[in-house]
């Protein structure tokens, strides 16, 4: 009985330096953005704040370099998503439901391009991006999000839609439905889940990427990931904005990854492991 | 099921619109700089110019006062400071005109100009630009003989210190040393500099200038820090770290002296080299422990009585812009002695404009400012050459690991006299 | 192809599309995403290539690209700090994989025993996933600040250290720092995939081993690692690719200082391209991730197909 009871209270210990090392993190975060810069400075820190401010989160709203971003994250996010799904699960379709010569060839590229090394598509997007007039655009970072979130959304989806028995289809088309109104009124439906699995972490990926952003945004079209990392390529930290900035610029992501928590965690471990 | 059909289709038809707007409107963002161009005879109500740089209160109220003088609109975009370089190198990649204006400091007015990025400026400058601005600013700001910039401030270090710790400041760098052992207090590390990312070669120059050193023969393109003044100037740093012990730990962290003034304006560290803005911290109330205790002196010296580091910031016109007649125009109206004034009032920066720098209202705002005509006497200006960066930061890597003591000092100027020379092409 | 009544109303090319061949009809399905790849993903590959045989020049103010054969990548045998960065690639992939490995199976089969927190965990797991690196890195910029860091602070008194210590700035700590970061925000994923692995063996197995009189340790030896073999290995690599495109985190933190101590190839290539503007030899380096890459793409791919 004492043995057991010793396991539990070792294992819930260990739950807890567990909790411990994945929220504390989070914590000092929120809880610095509500500092004042001499409480921030303190030596040695202390946990909580003396005097609690909410001034620099006002301060930060009413910052149009930040507000700006945040919506130019908005719009290539939101457009990187919605080109890549409608796009793209089509092409999953394919891949999912169609026999056609050199599938597995042309799978195989579509699955090696989502695997390139990011910076090895950098530096030549840049230059082409440059030439093209399309550097420091919003169509040139979507197009470039695009490149690796395409690949992704067929390479996800198709999973989704492997999982969808394909005699319901069948019965469908029997029943008089054309090709399109397949994936319209039975493909679609079924993967619904699937779907905005994908979605989100297209959206996701796009709202935190980050190093085609910083080459490749000037003040028009900065994403929240750039202003960001901009705080600390100042001479002088504005800590008391900056941490302020990493909560609210990272509130959209957390929200929509909290609220669709059940879909992602299947997601992630049906994507993942297939 | 028809109706349907139908929206699937204006579904595909509008994504692949969607497709097409990418690659048909992507090129009118780029141009908004270039509508001026063609009417210069009309009024000045048609002339803008495209200005890149700061995202300061500051810049943009002058540039409304230029409009309002000139009757030339202004086209102000921004970037961090530290962005700066990179964002203008970029724009001249592909031979773009962006821009008309462009901020430069030192070193970048030597990389820009040798790659013939920008115009030369010769035929501009007046005999009352000559006499008014600094000529060690002015020197910072050309390249093989050509001015390629105007400069407008200095960004200077000077020496800051805690005086109710320290009575009399160090006028050599072994007084440093003695005058930071009499400091008893465990919570002040006694002295500080910038060593942390791959800026420690900056504090390097100045204890090379004060033993006497040079740091570059422009004449023969060798690097000449590898010199018996050199090695002294990096066992010292070396040794006020390892064997007096009175460098402050924070110092391998600090990747800029904005960094460094925080530390200081927490009352953590008694002396350093630091940019003008360090009393204006020091003793603001809502940020800073140290509140009317930190002092300013000539930087510490050695066989040179002082000697200091700081970039010249001036304002160049790309070789591909095309306005450059309003371009100079904005030009010299903001480095002309009023708004000088008005931009150091502003924010600090030291006039490039000698008389200025003696302004009264400064001098009462800025105490700091009264030591600046004998400390701009001497030797304060960047490294300049076409590969600065990467030579600096090859050096500043080796200047590290002896300062950390993982290499010594001779051995890690070798190494990057070595590494560098292998850079430029020279043997 | 299966065959279908058509609807009356059906005309022009949308009945003809339903009545092509599967090849045609994927042709048509494929024929966006194909367009796409080819510009964003094949086009500027190619153009790399050259970039990579090519140096740029400015010759009174223009770009110049030559064409100069293998030369860059004769400059990376070279480069005297390749061997370095490649050391550091090579410490930080293997340690972040497999500390990641280890302390999110640790994770997984504490939820797995319905200890404590199960479910909160999963919604708390979340959130260090969805983050971004950047704001990861500034966190943990902030946490190891050597002038008031709360790590500092913690290990302090917990008597781990005497002394504040700037962790970021210091050679001997740097990299294991960074690497610490990036497992944070890595594990939950791990964690949630092997939970996912472990739900799948059967109970029956577990019985059955139950009955045959294995302890807790053998179960775990016999069971469950093997039926995970296959999810880990799909963890490994997947990881070790991730592991292999590290930058953001590593260049908020310490942009590969200090004394190149966090300088993986990523960030090289990168200081490369965009801080000395080399873009030829910037390329080469990246092919060279790029042909490091594929080869665990090989692996990767060869797994899923034992997999499916």
């Amino acid at each position: 009985m004492s043995v057991k009871y010793a396991k539990k209270t070792v294992q819930i210990m260990i739950s807890i330096a567990l909790m411990i090392f994945i929220l504390f993190p989070m914590l000092w975060l929120l809880l610095s953005s509500f500092k004042l810069p001499l409480d921030l400075f303190s030596n040695p820190p202390e946990l909580w704040p003396s005097k609690w401010t909410f001034k620099y989160y006002i301060q930060l709203l009413q910052e149009k370099s930040f507000t700006s971003a945040m919506l130019n994250s908005l719009i290539v996010s939101g457009f990187t998503t919605a080109i890549s799904l409608s796009i793209g699960a089509l092409g999953a379709y394919a891949f999912a439901r169609f026999q056609f010569p050199r599938k597995n060839a042309f799978f195989l590229t579509v699955l090696a391009s989502q695997m390139l090394p990011h910076m090895a598509l950098l530096i030549p997007l840049f230059m082409i991006m440059k030439l093209t007039g399309l550097l420091y655009t919003h169509q040139g970072l979507i197009l470039t999000y695009i490149s690796f979130s395409l690949p992704y959304v067929v390479w996800m989806f198709r999973s989704f839609i492997i999982a969808i028995p394909y005699e319901i289809e069948e019965a469908a088309k029997l029943d008089g439905c054309s090709r399109m109104q397949v994936i319209r009124k039975i493909v679609l439906p079924l993967s619904m889940g699937g779907l905005v699995t994908t979605g989100i972490f297209v959206f996701m990926g796009a709202w935190n990427e980050f190093l085609f952003a910083s080459a490749m945004t000037n003040m028009n079209v900065k994403t929240l990931s750039v202003r960001m990392a901009e705080f600390i390529g100042e001479d002088r930290i504005a800590y008391e904005i900056m941490f302020p900035a990493g909560i609210v610029g990272s509130l959209p992501v957390l929200l929509l990854v909290l609220f669709f928590q059940k879909y992602i965690v299947r997601g992630l471990t049906e994507g993942g492991v297939k | 099921m028809e109706k349907k059909h139908v929206k699937w289709m204006k579904m595909g038809v509008i994504a692949a619109l969607l497709v097409s707007m990418l690659a048909a409107c992507g090129t009118s963002a780029d141009k908004g700089g270039q509508a001026a161009e063609g009417t210069g005879k009309d009024n000045n109500e048609n002339k803008e110019i495209t200005v890149l740089y700061l995202d300061e209160p500051f810049w943009k109220q002058q540039n409304e006062e230029f409009t309002a003088a000139t009757g030339i609109k202004v086209k102000y975009e921004t970037v961090p400071f530290m962005q700066l370089h990179d964002k203008v190198f970029v724009s001249f990649m592909a031979n773009s005109s962006e821009y008309d204006v462009v901020h430069v400091r030192d070193d970048w007015a030597t990389e820009f100009a040798s790659k013939g990025f920008l115009e030369p400026l010769d035929s501009y400058i007046t005999d009352d630009m000559k006499t008014r601005l600094n000529p060690q600013t002015m020197e910072a700001m050309s390249y093989q003989g050509k001015q390629y910039a105007i400069p407008r401030y200095v960004w200077l270090w000077q020496f800051y210190y805690n005086k109710t710790l320290i009575k009399d400041p160090p006028k050599t760098w072994d007084e440093l040393i003695t005058v930071a052992k009499e400091i008893k207090d465990d919570k002040v590390s006694p002295y500080a500099e910038t060593w942390g990312g791959i800026v420690s070669y900056s504090s390097f120059i100045v204890h090379l200038r004060s033993n006497g050193g040079e740091f570059w023969d422009y004449e023969n393109n060798r690097p000449t820090f590898n010199s018996p003044e050199g090695v002294a100037a990096l066992q010292f740093m070396a040794d006020m770290n390892l064997k007096h012990n009175i460098m402050s730990p924070l110092s391998k962290e600090f990747t800029s002296s904005g960094a460094m003034t925080e530390v200081l304006t927490q009352g953590a560290i008694a002396m350093n080299m630091n940019t003008p803005q360090t009393l204006p911290m020091a003793n603001d109330e809502d940020k800073s422990k140290v509140v009317g205790q930190m002092d300013v002196a000539l930087i510490p010296g050695g066989k040179l009585k002082t000697a200091s580091y700081g970039e010249t910031g001036g304002l160049a016109i790309p070789a591909a812009s095309k306005n450059k007649e309003w371009a100079m125009e904005y030009i010299k109206f903001v480095t002309n002695a009023d708004q000088q004034k008005k931009m150091s009032l502003a924010n600090g920066k030291i006039p490039s404009d000698v008389e200025v720098v003696k302004d009264a209202d400064l001098l009462a705002k800025y105490p700091h400012y009264a030591l600046l005509p004998e400390q701009m006497q001497y030797p304060f200006g960047l490294f300049r050459h076409e590969d600065a960066t990467k030579i600096t930061d090859e050096l500043s890597r080796n200047i590290l690991a002896a300062v950390l003591g993982k290499v010594t000092p001779e051995q890690a100027l070798q190494d990057a006299e070595t590494k560098i020379l292998a850079m430029i092409g020279q043997k | 192809m299966s065959k279908h009544r058509k609807t009356p109303g059906h005309t022009g090319w949308l009945s003809r599309f339903d009545r092509m061949s599967d090849s045609a009809a994927a042709g048509v399905y494929l024929t966006p995403t194909l367009i796409l790849l080819a510009m964003t993903i094949l086009f500027p590959m190619a153009y790399a290539l050259f970039l990579s045989f090519a140096k740029m020049d400015f010759v009174s103010g223009r770009a110049h690209f030559t064409f100069i054969g293998l030369d860059n990548y004769a400059k990376m045998l070279q480069d005297l700090r390749i061997p370095n960065v490649l050391l550091q690639t090579f410490t930080f992939t293997a340690a972040k994989v497999i500390g990641t490995l280890i302390i999110a199976f640790g994770i997984a089969l504490t939820i797995f025993h319905g200890i404590w927190g199960g479910e909160f965990f999963k919604k708390v797991f979340l959130i260090p996933w969805a983050l971004s690196n950047v704001v990861n890195g500034l966190m943990w910029k902030w946490m190891y600040n050597g002038n008031n860091g709360i790590i500092n602070e913690l290990m302090m008194r917990l008597g781990l250290i005497d002394e504040y210590k700037s962790w970021l700035a210091e050679s001997t700590t740097a990299l294991g720092a960074v690497i610490l970061a990036d497992i944070w925000k890595s594990v939950p994923f791990a964690a949630l995939i092997l939970l996912a692995g472990m739900q799948t063996i059967s109970k029956e197995l577990y019985d059955a081993g139950q009955v045959d009189g294995a302890g807790t340790i053998q179960r775990f030896f016999h069971i469950t690692l093997p039926s995970l073999k296959p999810v880990l290995m799909v963890l490994f690599v997947m990881e070790t690719m991730w592991a292999l495109r590290a930058f953001d985190l590593i260049w908020v933190l310490t942009q590969g200082g200090p004394l190149d101590k966090t300088m993986v190839l990523n960030v090289y290539a990168y200081e490369q391209a965009f801080r000395n503007f080399d873009m030829g030899y910037g390329s080469a380096l990246a092919f060279f991730i790029t042909i490091c890459t594929l080869i665990f793409t090989v692996v990767y791919l060869k797994t899923i197909g034992k997999n499916e």
